[in-house]
């Protein structure tokens, strides 16, 4: 008697053991599934940020943004210069589309018609708008309503022999402080002074040539402490930067081109313009 | 026949109990991650460096060496081939770190990488594998 019950003891045993062995593998399967799941996402990832570093390299600018709890601060260095990357951008969206849509197993679809239109706009910060039109040559960095920059650095670099210069006005009870610096043929000059941000200000540098640099800093377009630069008839290197607010805690540092894509692979999708987060 | 059958029983009895101490002594829980994601992981680090150190144009031009750099920096276990195709399918570069020529039977991971270079439109691929399973 005594070994039967032995032996209903050992089934028990062990039915308990299988059980727990399922229950383990089970938790293992469990966690495999949910380490694997978020693969598709991490890809769909990589492909976005991809995609903006090419369109990046191809149109520009080179951009910064250096956000502290007292101020962002927000660089860029570009060209104003004529060039045409139209046909370049937009067989780039169709190759998307295409083969690439295909490599991936994935739709892809694009609209970068604002992009290939000769004008790179760029979203900054959620708050501020960053044009260069590459047909007039001019490039304004803006926001609705006004940037409320406090600092702004320009500098800019032609091959052009400077003839003239009408340099900017500056009022020390604005609010605004500007430093620019323009470097030709006849080495570098530069001004620094306090403007007021509501009004337009401007600095024209004049070339043998007749062709100009016009600096514009303040009101433009209605919109407060913005920055204009237009190159008539030269081209040129510019560099700046502009000391800006502190973003707001529900805004995500990070640029955003005036292009969308939208991608679907399997259960994934995200469509939105093409960028970076910081 | 009784005393056969006490045996017998006990024999069964130990047989399961032996069952049961060879369950627990194999069992192991460990939630690691899948060799499959490592791989992957990977994978995607190697082509954002290979394109942010600018090793893809140079690779276009006949240059193998950052690629090939890159390959060969990755864990000796495990295999990488990179290979570029343009807008009309064709291969245009490949290299694979040395001694990964042979990648039949097992798991590979697979990343794309849509790219542009002077106006011209390219796939780049990288394929990864282990040459063993991972311990």
């Amino acid at each position: 008697m005594k070994g039967y019950v032995i032996t209903i003891l050992s089934v028990s045993l062990i039915m308990i053991l299988v059980t727990l062995s399922l229950s383990l593998r089970s938790a293992y399967l469990s966690t495999e599934r949910a380490l694997i799941a978020p693969l598709p996402l991490t890809y769909a990832g990589f492909l976005m940020d991809s995609v903006a570093y090419q369109l990046n390299s191809a149109i520009g600018p080179q951009i910064g943004i250096n956000e502290s709890n007292s101020s962002t601060i927000i660089s860029i260095n570009d060209t104003l210069a004529s060039m045409n990357q139209s046909a370049n951008i937009t067989a780039y969206g169709a190759f998307l589309s295409s083969q690439v849509a295909n490599t991936t197993a994935s739709s892809i679809t694009t609209n970068f018609t604002n992009i290939s239109s000769g004008i790179t706009r760029l979203y900054i910060d959620q708050n501020y708008v960053y044009t260069n039109n590459f047909t007039s040559n001019e490039m304004l960095f803006t926001a609705p309503g006004g940037t409320n920059a406090t600092v702004y650095n320009v500098s800019f670099t032609t091959s052009g022999v400077r003839s003239a210069v009408a340099p900017m006005t500056f009022n020390a009870s604005g609010n605004l402080n500007v430093t620019l610096s323009y470097t030709d043929s006849n080495g570098t000059g530069t001004e620094t002074g306090i403007v007021s941000g509501n009004q337009t200000n401007q600095l024209i540098v004049t070339y043998a040539n007749g062709s100009t640099i016009t600096v514009t800093v303040g009101l433009k377009n209605g919109n407060s402490s913005s920055l204009d630069i237009l190159a008539n008839g030269i081209n040129a290197t510019i560099s700046w930067n502009a000391t800006l607010p502190p973003l707001s805690t529900s805004t995500e540092p990070g640029y955003a081109y005036d292009a969308i894509i939208n991608y679907t692979q399997g259960q994934v999708s995200w469509i939105g313009r093409v960028g970076k987060q910081e | 026949m009784r005393g056969f059958a006490i045996t017998l029983d006990s024999i069964v009895a130990l047989t399961f109990v032996l069952f049961a101490m060879v369950i627990i002594s194999t069992e192991n829980y460990q939630p690691t991650a899948p060799g499959e994601i490592y791989l992957k992981e990977v994978t995607l680090d190697a082509l954002t460096v290979l394109e942010k150190t600018g090793g893809i144009p140079p690779l276009l031009n006949g240059n193998t060496t950052p690629a090939y750099q890159l390959v060969e920096a990755m864990p000796g276990s495990m295999c990488m081939e990179v290979s570029v195709v343009n807008s009309y399918g064709a291969v245009v570069a490949e290299i694979a770190k040395s001694g990964c020529n042979n990648s039949e039977g097992l798991d590979i991971q697979t990343v794309a990488m849509p790219m542009m270079y002077n106006g011209s439109q390219y796939v780049v691929t990288s394929e990864s594998w282990f040459t063993e399973a991972p311990g």
